[in-house]
């Protein structure tokens, strides 16, 4: 296994090289609001803080997307034609999240080429975490501020140089594309153990989750609901902060005979999310839809794609105006789903 | 704390209460968070210091559907939390002698965007204050911030930290912070040539990915269909054209002429800190001047742009 | 090079504006065509809103007018419209778009040469501002 050296004073140029065959999306800062972005001619990433406010998701998936213009009988289909990606920078959390909408919108059946055009052929650089914030729980849904899932190379600040792993083969080529890259020495690796011990330890200890889904499938009907969603505003700060929400709508906007077809976030926490024409709402209440959600995420997903819909990076917890914390959430579902199985 | 959680708990009995909306501690630093609190041993988690930012009188906006109508309950009302409530009374939104106004003095609230900036990765702790400063401890550090440099952009122009309406009081009523003069923010935008000031509008709103945070925590937005919800028409597209967030920002802004209180909700909810309440600040100053009038201070006055007087100015008429 | 002929949406209430329109046009009163009517039956219906999806339609101006205040047909529509006017002024200037781009008269029905001159001068006062530019919708054409 070979590792790779590089000194962050070297980031610049780590970068340009990255981008003679990819367009590299980096951390930026903008006014103290932190995104991926399209890094310019020159410009350098922003490493200074932990997890971006703006989720890496919207690197493969933009918010508004146009998905073909139309001109009378005339339509013209619009895709992503920017050239392969690289992602510097993601945290292990928002790496996991892209296997996991891979598997939305990829499968055998259907593949969603407006989302391939840009993941395709993607480089995803990920960078470990030394110091997880308060709202950081990737080791409750298993992932880990280290995990590798997701990334093609895994990067680890040892202080004055990231240790680069290659985990995928379009990551070992990468990195032995770059020249002046030197091969990281064993004194250089055994600090990783170091690094990788402080941050696990800062982690708290995760409940356990194995019996969660089966919880919440018990608790549908229970009151406890009513509770832990009274504070809610249904506002779309947390499913549009979430690496692994993905729920879009389609509209149309036209003038005069002209026009665009738009693919654009949508979240299952605004009303009309599931109004039907009849103007009948299945999920009329605030609880139903904040119920939902975490429904979701933590019962519905796992039958779909065999894993919990939320890779624990925080986000919802640290940006919901009203500190709706799904831990605490979590701990309450169970709670309540044991003391009724213990009751009956 | 104490004080407090013991007269709560006398109001809450002497008044028969089905609820005390209040705050507790938030699972994060620095953090607080609202609370519903149906009984008395409850009230025991009640806290007011400068992280209840969050703005209660929302939640009265919910009562009216349910079976059963409103419940008798007692929020804990900060100035302009309370002005919120008073003007949601004036407008029908729940009835008055449900209502028990716990008025609480403000010193004003945390800004957490702020906060984040000033620790500029730091993860801290816990805080106190001293005098004028606060003092914010984290992992092997501490440091000191001037308190107006942490707080919200209204609180430093707050008029009412008192409830100029209430039901009971609990403590010394405070002293405005008066940081800044009222329209300051205003008067220093107004200063700046047209394009600069729609050079600055674009780059706000440019960001807005349209959440409905600001929307969604306000008060005074209780609509059950919003006109950005509208399908036929369709009033506002609903990606993120900056012409659209244009769109919603002024007509949202519009709908809240003569209604807004300036409680700092909107911008304390969006994620990507933007100046939400500008504009709004803007048509206070107007409606102020124009009108003579003033959101939330009493139970009678109807809101500005529900009423009319015949000798209105209209020297911006041709 | 032709002159650039500014598109104007004018909002005229039912009962005096546009009654004062109709005046002008018997009396055969020449005035810049410019201008598009959108029949209203009060000031007072008109929504900020409309004006603002003018402009955002590229519109380059915007008049509203109304009947006298104390002629209203229904009584006080002008009067609540007249302080919705206000505030929407106050905002559109503050955020930056050109004042002159939307205006409001009171014209009566028996006011036909006034309704003419409304025209010409709003016609002549956009003009001058060149075509809307700012509130524009443009992201997505090509």
């Amino acid at each position: 296994m070979e590792y790779y050296k590089l000194n962050k004073s070297n980031i610049d140029k780590f970068i340009a090289e990255l981008g003679k065959g990819y367009a590299v999306y980096a951390p930026v800062n903008r006014d103290g609001i932190t995104s991926f972005e399209h890094l310019a001619e020159g410009e350098s990433p922003n490493m200074d803080f932990l997890l971006t406010q703006k989720p890496a998701k919207e690197v493969f998936y933009p918010q508004t997307e146009v998905l073909l213009r139309f001109d009378g009988d005339k339509t013209t289909p619009s895709k992503y034609d920017g050239g392969p990606i690289a992602i510097f920078g993601v945290r292990p959390c928002d790496a996991r999240g892209f296997k996991i909408v891979e598997k939305v919108f990829v499968d055998d059946r259907y593949k969603d080429f407006y989302w391939l055009a840009r993941r395709k052929d993607s480089l995803v650089i990920a960078v470990g975490c030394n110091s997880p914030l308060r709202e950081c729980f990737c080791n409750w849904v298993g992932g880990g501020p280290f995990d590798a899932t997701g990334a093609d190379i895994l990067a680890v600040d040892i202080g004055e140089e990231y240790i680069l792993e290659p985990i995928t083969e379009a990551g070992k080529n990468a990195l032995s594309a770059i020249s002046f890259l030197e091969k990281a020495e064993q004194i250089d690796i055994d600090k990783i153990e170091a690094v990788q011990a402080k941050s696990r330890e800062s982690l708290p200890e995760p409940p356990e989750l194995d019996d969660l889904k089966a919880c919440l499938d018990s608790l549908f009907d229970d009151p406890f609901w009513n509770e832990i969603t009274a504070k809610c505003l249904g506002c779309a700060v947390c499913t549009f902060s979430c690496p692994t929400c993905y729920c879009f709508d389609i509209q149309d906007e036209t003038r005069r005979g002209k026009g665009v077809r738009l693919r654009i976030w949508d979240t299952c926490q605004f009303p009309i999310f599931t109004k039907e024409g009849s103007g009948h709402n299945p999920r009329k209440s605030q609880m139903s839809r904040l119920r939902q959600r975490y429904m979701h995420k933590f019962s519905y997903m796992i039958e779909t794609i065999g894993e919990f819909g939320c890779v624990g990076c925080g986000r919802c917890v640290a940006a919901c105006p009203v500190n709706i914390d799904v831990r605490e959430f979590i701990i309450k579902a169970l709670e309540t789903a044991r003391q009724k199985g213990a009751a009956s | 704390m104490k004080d407090l959680i013991d007269k709560v708990k006398t109001i809450f009995a002497d008044e028969s209460l089905d609820l005390v909306i209040g705050f507790e501690r938030g699972s994060l630093p620095l953090r607080g968070t609202p609370r519903f609190f149906e009984t008395v041993e409850d009230l025991d988690n009640l806290i007011f210091d400068a992280t209840c930012n969050n703005i209660l009188a929302k939640y009265l906006a919910g009562e009216k559907k349910r079976p059963g109508g409103p419940r008798k309950i007692g929020i804990i009302a900060k100035g302009c939390d309370a002005r919120a409530i008073a003007q949601m009374v004036v407008e029908d939104q729940f009835p008055r002698e449900k209502l028990v106004i716990i008025g609480i003095p403000c010193g004003g609230v945390f800004n957490t965007s702020k906060i984040r900036k000033a620790l500029a990765g730091r993860i801290p702790d816990g805080y106190r204050t001293e005098k004028d400063v606060v003092i914010i401890t984290g992992n092997g550090f501490e440091i000191t911030l001037p308190r107006n440099e942490i707080l919200q952009n209204n609180c430093l122009t707050c008029q009412h930290p008192n409830a100029p309406q209430f039901d009971c009081f609990i403590g010394e009523p405070a002293e405005p912070i008066g940081a800044k003069a009222h329209f300051a923010e205003v008067e220093e935008l107004a200063a700046k040539t047209p394009d600069e000031r729609w050079a600055y509008f674009t780059k706000e709103y440019s960001a807005c990915i349209r959440c409905y945070a600001c929307r969604n925590a306000c008060p005074l937005c209780y609509c059950e269909e919003c006109f950005v919800d509208r399908i036929n028409p369709k009033w506002v597209g609903k990606g993120t054209d900056v012409s659209d967030n244009f769109l919603y920002h002024i007509v949202r802004t519009l709908h809240l002429a003569g209604r807004c209180v300036d409680c700092g909700a909107c911008a304390a909810a969006c994620p990507l800190d933007i100046d939400v309440r500008i504009l709004g600040k803007r048509v206070e100053k107007e409606v102020l001047e124009r009108f003579e009038y003033v959101a939330g201070l009493d139970f009678e006055t109807p809101p500005a742009l529900a009423a009319f007087r015949e000798d209105d100015k209209e020297e911006f008429i041709m | 090079m032709a002159e650039f002929e500014p598109k104007i949406v004018a909002f005229l209430c039912n009962w005096c504006s546009y009654a004062g329109a109709d005046l002008a046009g018997v009396s055969r009163i020449q005035y810049p065509p410019n201008t598009r009517v959108i029949r209203v039956p009060c000031s007072g219906r008109v929504d900020p809103m409309f004006i603002l999806k003018c402009l955002q339609d590229g519109y380059d101006g915007v008049l509203v007018s109304g009947c006298h205040p104390g002629d209203c047909h229904y009584i006080s529509g002008n009067y609540v419209a007249r302080r919705k006017f206000a505030i929407l002024k106050t905002m559109l200037e503050f955020i930056g778009i050109e004042p002159d781009r939307v205006q409001f008269s009171w014209v009566s029905a028996g006011e036909g040469e006034k309704f003419s001159k409304v025209i010409s001068r709003v016609t002549e006062t956009v003009r001058a501002l060149g075509p809307a530019d700012k509130m524009v919708k443009k992201e997505y054409r090509e």
